[in-house]
């Protein structure tokens, strides 16, 4: 299936990018807002990946894997993302994110539904972040996940481990209060 | 394929198992309608771009010798051009566009200038202006050459 996707991805077919995007879009989209806090980043972020997939699509007929390979694209994309945004938050932090709010800037836009989760997850730290993003919000085994950013399965595992932990302990102190 | 880890994380962390839950539980945000059509639409422009398919023939009727000649010729240029105040930077229309998100964002002028060096100026797209830089910001970053932010934000301000 991925590898048939892939082949036509390759050819510039139009309907296999929507297909695609139907197959993965979701997932990439919560996943990437999860490792950014911010919807629009998130939104720029799968544009900007499918753009990427559209430019280099001739390299797609040999993926095997084309979920994985598209996740690692976004992973990659997120996370040049955030490098470049962490100086326009120095810089805009000087002026009160209170002015910001909508602006794209900041972070948490949390949910209603646990404000106090989402303000936890988008406080670990970006590495634990992200797998929580790609295993919560993308799906991704913990096998894949390591693929995916570049590390042992047991490795992505402890940092599930870890973020966990850290929300756990987030929550608990939010909910002593 | 099997996955010990995730059953490890069930029956060892049965309070981490809770949390998951309670993630798994978080509604995951919906990605917006329209960001199916922005996406499709933008690969449909790449998709249309005139396919540079003449560039394989002529490659392949051009020895490697002269590719290389011209590359080297390429590179002798552009190289000083590059080294040429206000160039190789940041042009002007990203410049001010970027300038005018941090106005926007309320960023007094002062620190506007204070914002925008040379490393974080690159010539790419606005989404490339910011990088991770600040690493190697030179004690006057307006003396270096080849940096014409000052100028993009004197015409803006």
């Amino acid at each position: 299936m991925a590898t048939t996707l892939g082949a036509l991805l390759a050819a510039g077919d139009r309907e296999a990018f929507a297909a695609l995007y139907d197959r993965l879009g979701h997932r990439l989209f919560a996943t990437a807002r999860t490792m950014l806090a911010s919807t629009s980043d998130a939104e720029d972020v799968v544009h900007d990946l499918f753009v990427e997939l559209a430019r280099m699509r001739h390299r797609l007929a040999g993926v095997t894997d084309l979920d994985a390979y598209v996740f690692t694209m976004l992973r990659h994309a997120a996370s040049r993302r955030l490098r470049r945004r962490s100086l326009a938050d120095r810089t805009l932090a000087r002026v009160g994110r209170d002015r910001l709010a909508g602006e794209g800037f900041s972070t948490p836009a949390p949910e209603p539904a646990d404000e106090a989760l989402a303000a936890a997850v988008a406080a670990l730290p970006p590495e634990q972040r992200e797998v929580i993003a790609l295993k919560i919000d993308g799906g991704l085994t913990f096998a894949e996940i390591a693929g995916v950013i570049g590390v042992s399965a047991n490795t992505a595992a402890s940092r599930y481990r870890y973020a966990l932990e850290k929300l756990r302990a987030a929550l608990v102190a939010v909910e002593d209060r | 394929m099997t996955e010990p880890h995730e059953h490890e994380m069930d029956h060892l962390y049965p309070q981490l198992a809770m949390i998951a839950c309670r993630l798994q539980r978080h509604p995951a945000p919906a990605a917006p309608p329209l960001l199916r059509h922005r996406v499709l639409m933008a690969v449909d422009d790449v998709l249309s771009a005139r396919p540079r398919a003449s560039s394989p023939d002529r490659s392949a009727t051009i020895p490697g010798w002269a590719w290389a000649i011209a590359a080297a010729i390429a590179v002798m240029l552009t190289w000083p051009m590059a080294m040429l105040p206000g160039t190789n930077l940041l042009s002007d229309r990203d410049g001010l566009r970027f300038a005018e998100r941090l106005r926007a964002a309320g960023v007094p002028a002062k620190d506007l200038v204070t914002a925008v060096t040379p490393t974080e100026l690159r010539t790419e797209t606005e989404h490339d202006l910011v990088t991770p830089a600040a690493r190697s910001v030179p004690t006057d970053p307006f003396a270096r050459r080849g940096f014409n932010a000052r100028r993009l934000l004197e015409e803006f301000l």
